[in-house]
């Protein structure tokens, strides 16, 4: 049975016709937000799937293009949360994507993965964490921040602060960094 | 270490590049998914059900993956040092392509590299000098924390003088940003130490140091005269990116040139990268090694 709506914006394009720009404009965004955090590949392919089905639910209702991957970061966020509670049930619209992203993404271990930076972040509190992977990972201001976390600009700009703070001490306390090799270039300017 | 730093050593640790992610081959598998979406009704869902809640409830707690993958189930983020593990973590050296859905290839020049020549190519940083007739000549990377990149003019050979204005290095390390600020700070004195005890006449070295901005954030950079009798100047500018200390060298005319060559470096994609070094590209120790054999024996 098909069930679309023909809903219509001014200018007349229609609610798939904007989803779909929605969805190509923001989608590969989500899917890195959520292959970073998921346990696994198919996770974060739940996660994709959940928070477009959301915005498309919003569609009338999204903030401007300029805001919306925030908003949809904080979904996305939301969604995770209840997939880690086991309170999200695997969702049928994303087989596919599952399927193929579990196909495409290794989950071999690597070493250079466990690093001082990982095991600073891993020491973290959970709250301060998040803001700095926002702005690390996401590349987000403390604006958007704000947005997708539901605060003021003044509270997200102090849990940022106090988070670099807390972070950078963590971090030189932690033995770090290995030898550097650029000491040989010193002496080639001499003739 | 100041804001900058603490948010590119962050950035530098992300597990997932956004370029890697856009290089997947979804198509198909995002088509379906939009329109299955597209066909769900789109009247607000019934209050108390699934996906009213998750467009509105807020996280309990701020637990993530980290707490559950890192801490262990259950654990409180104390204090202790701990060993990686997890989902998220095995990403963390580049999303790895094993395959393309649907049967699909890696084909191009990577297939014939092999999957450990094209992981190791694909974990290293991808910048290029953006300016015309500057090309990769050289790429020698021992250790993924570790590397030199060697460009050139192709209109300035090196074996003449003029082509030092055509000459750049980029070298990235793990060292700490303080420790090479440092040792370039003092490199006046340490040339200085090493005349005297060579017995060797060395004019006034002077160097100046100034900053300059790059791929984003602003470096610091030291200036100082090629040789006594040179016209050149040698800079040196230095900076942090992704977590890793990168350091341009480069001979040029006047410290303008300098700065411009500097602000020409450009992150570019893995392809792009790909296609900028040269053609034989191999895997020596734990790293890789590339040069366009014409060109390196012009440096030798």
């Amino acid at each position: 049975m098909d069930m679309r709506t023909n809903r219509e914006e001014p200018g007349g394009e229609d609610a798939e016709a904007r989803f779909a720009r929605l969805y190509a404009g923001n989608g590969r965004h989500v899917m890195a937000y959520a292959l970073r955090r998921a346990e696994r590949p198919e996770d974060a392919a739940d996660v994709v799937a959940e928070t477009f089905l959301v915005a498309w639910r919003r569609l009338d209702d999204l903030p401007p293009a300029e805001e919306v991957r925030p908003w949809l970061y904080g979904v996305a966020r939301r969604v995770l949360a209840n997939q880690r509670r086991g309170e999200q049930r695997r969702g049928r619209l994303s087989e596919r994507l599952r399927t193929d992203l579990s196909t495409l993404i290794s989950t071999e271990t690597a070493p250079e993965a466990e690093t001082a930076v990982m095991r600073t972040l891993g020491r973290m509190d959970p709250r301060d964490r998040e803001v700095l992977l926002l702005v690390g990972w996401e590349g987000l201001s403390p604006s958007e921040i704000a947005a997708l976390l539901g605060i003021s600009r003044a509270a997200a700009r102090n849990r940022l602060h106090r988070a670099r703070a807390r972070f950078r001490k963590e971090l030189e306390a932690t033995e770090e960094h290995q030898p550097c090799h650029l000491g040989e270039l010193e002496l080639r300017g001499s003739r | 270490m100041n804001r900058r730093d603490v948010d590119a050593i962050i950035a530098g640790s992300n597990p997932v590049d956004i370029d890697a992610v856009e290089s997947l081959p979804l198509g198909e598998a995002e088509r379906e998914l939009i329109a299955a979406i597209a066909a769900v009704p789109a009247t607000p869902p019934s209050r108390g059900s699934f996906g009213a809640r998750e467009a509105q409830k807020e996280p309990r707690d701020g637990e993530g993956w980290v707490q559950r993958r890192l801490l262990g189930r259950g654990a409180h983020p104390g204090r202790r040092s701990l060993a990686l593990g997890g989902a998220v973590a095995t990403l963390a050296a580049a999303v790895l392509i094993v395959g393309g859905a649907g049967g699909g290839t890696t084909a191009g020049p990577d297939a014939a590299l092999g999957d450990d020549i094209t992981e190791l190519l694909k974990a290293s940083p991808t910048i290029l000098l953006d300016a015309p007739g500057w090309r990769v000549y050289k790429l020698d990377e021992p250790f993924q924390s570790q590397g030199i990149v060697n460009f050139y003019r192709s209109s300035a050979p090196l074996n003449e003088p003029e082509g030092a204005k055509g000459f750049a290095e980029l070298q990235w390390s793990a060292e700490p940003l303080r420790k090479r600020i440092q040792a370039l700070r003092s490199r006046p004195r340490v040339l200085r130490e090493l005349a005297q005890r060579e017995s060797i006449e060395l004019a006034p070295y002077l160097q100046r140091e100034t900053t300059a901005p790059v791929l984003g954030t602003t470096a610091k950079v030291f200036i100082h005269p090629e040789s006594s009798d040179s016209p050149l100047l040698e800079g040196a500018a230095v900076w942090m990116h992704r977590g890793r200390v990168f350091q341009l060298r480069s001979f040029t005319a006047n410290v303008a040139d300098f700065k411009r060559r500097l602000a020409s470096l450009r992150e570019v994609g893995y392809r792009a990268w790909r296609a900028a070094l040269p053609a034989r590209i191999e895997k020596r120790g734990r790293g890789i090694f590339a040069a366009d054999p014409e060109q390196d024996k012009g440096e030798q």
